[in-house]
């Protein structure tokens, strides 16, 4: 079975521990792979390198960086639809969705970024004849970006891209969910050259990895996107230590409809906007409020679209829904149907709120 | 308000073959909920939506600010000026009007309340990833 590795200091490396998690195809309910279960010993390797690689990375001419960079997303398009049946077989995704959205994301974001950094400024303010002020950017050091399961690569790199191009060395852990593609990006950055120690990927639980990330006191700054209560979790221990810290954590989005709407339009996207990726984006609109005079009207029309969606093997391009991420998720979504069921009128009642753990948007 | 009904889906969906242990959830849409229930405050994050009636603006503003959550909101409406006195009413970080997911990668993502800290996208990130240093200079 594969085993997927680390990627500490420019090289693909076994965790410390020896230890694996099992890694489920959720379409199929079956372990596929093997994971590394890694713990803060990896975490202070990849410190280490990081901080053996930042001096000459973030004193590398902008220009090499981004050159590097760019060759990194092209390298991604290049592979691009072995990337998408990667993550629809890891995350339950459709490939198609993976295909057209997902991976050229990715492609986009290191491409967005790499250019980005070229066009960065400071900016100088004159105080007449008295003095003159400048203000420089320097890069932080070391940054941790933690990603999580519903979008796989795109907000891996989302996080990544911008960290390397503004000339930081960074320490990364993908969702222990879905850590395939970000693994097949480390063999990428081998291949794109980008130097041993400026990007690390330390695969693992969120209670051991990620901690270890968020507490180590050389990772001055946090990028996390995942559940709220995580982000809470981020924040008690980063706060004290005055990390920079960046969460992008849950939602609850309305869809507002107005009888003046556009109806098809309003209809046809409102199908996506509930159910594209199965739902879990954290983006998805799933409080759909409508005007009374069209309620009854939007509510057949839309009932009968989503009758027509077909739900079933990712691979198949004719399903529109794949599979949920996880059995503790589909779980989880399973108990809320469920509770709906006791909430038509203010009927109090016991359920426990979820914990969401270090994994999961 | 009647009882919750379950208008379609809001069951496992058992395949057959390789597939008979995937994890599957039909599409499911839920109406007679009122706006302050677990179901519509908390994040579920699958196939699963809510459908509720609304007489006027200020009514479905208070529903849909009604959440510790504020990240996206959509809006649909012909009417130019009510699409922005909404939009900007609304308690989220990203509004999109009459459409969805349409993303500009140089535009603040981000959410406000519970839905987090700071925004990413275009110079914010990279903003994000530096530290800046004023350097004052007496002439």
């Amino acid at each position: 079975m594969q085993k997927i590795q680390n990627y500490i200091n420019g090289k693909l490396t076994a965790p410390l521990s020896g230890k694996y998690i099992d890694n489920y195809n959720p379409a199929t309910g079956q372990v596929y792979s093997l994971i590394p279960d890694s713990d803060e010993q990896d975490v202070a390797l990849a410190v280490i390198a990081a901080e053996a690689a930042f001096p000459v990375w973030s004193a590398m001419r902008t220009e090499e960086r981004s050159a590097l960079l760019i060759r990194l997303s092209e390298l991604i398009e290049k592979h691009l639809e072995r990337f998408a049946v990667a993550e629809s077989i890891d995350n339950g995704k459709p490939v198609w969705l993976a295909r057209t959205v997902d991976i050229p994301r990715a492609v986009s974001n290191f491409h967005f970024y790499a250019t980005a950094a070229l066009h960065m400024s400071t900016e100088a303010h004159a105080m007449g004849d008295i003095a003159i002020n400048y203000t420089v950017r320097t890069p932080i050091g070391i940054a941790g970006c933690i990603s999580p399961w519903n979008l796989p690569l795109y907000l891996f790199s989302w996080k990544i891209a911008p960290a390397l191009a503004s000339g930081n060395c960074v320490v990364a852990k993908p969702s222990e969910i879905t850590p395939m593609t970000a693994f097949m990006l480390s063999e990428l950055a081998i291949e794109a050259g980008i130097p041993p120690g400026v990007l690390n990927i330390i695969h693992g639980h969120g209670t051991k990895v990620g901690k270890a990330i968020v507490a180590h006191p050389k990772i001055q700054a946090v990028s996390f996107t995942g559940g709220t209560k995580t982000g809470e979790e981020i924040s008690r221990i980063a706060a004290p230590m005055f990390k920079k810290l960046s969460l992008e954590l849950g939602g609850k989005n309305p869809n507002i409809i107005f009888a003046d709407c556009d109806f098809d339009k309003a209809v046809k996207t409102t199908v996506r906007s509930s159910f594209s990726n199965q739902g879990e984006i954290c983006l998805c609109g799933s409080r759909i409020f409508i005007e009374r005079s069209i309620y009854d009207k939007f509510k057949s029309a839309f009932v009968q679209e989503v009758k027509k969606l077909k739900t079933g093997d990712p691979l198949d391009d004719t399903n529109w829904l794949g599979a949920i991420v996880s059995k503790p998720h589909m779980e989880k979504i399973l108990h809320y149907i469920d509770l709906s069921k006791h909430e038509g009128g203010n009927y109090f009642n016991r359920w426990k709120t979820y914990s969401f753990g270090w994994h999961s948007q | 308000m009647k009882g919750e009904t379950i208008l379609t889906g809001g069951k496992r969906i058992h395949l057959g073959g390789i597939h008979s242990e995937g994890y599957y959830i039909e599409p499911t849409i839920i109406e007679g909920l009122p706006h302050d229930c677990r179901t519509n405050q908390e994040e579920i994050f699958g196939p699963v939506v809510t459908l509720q009636p609304f007489d006027t603006e200020e009514e479905v503003l208070s529903y849909a600010n009604s959440t510790t959550y504020g990240l996206a909101a959509t809006l649909w409406t012909q009417h130019l000026t009510r699409a922005h006195r909404v939009a900007g009413k609304l308690h989220n970080g990203i509004v999109w009007v009459n459409c969805w997911l349409l993303r500009d990668l140089r535009t603040p993502f981000g959410g406000m309340k519970a839905s987090g800290v700071g925004r990413e996208g275009g110079f914010e990130a990279l903003n994000f990833f530096t530290e800046e240093k004023n350097i004052c200079i007496k002439l």
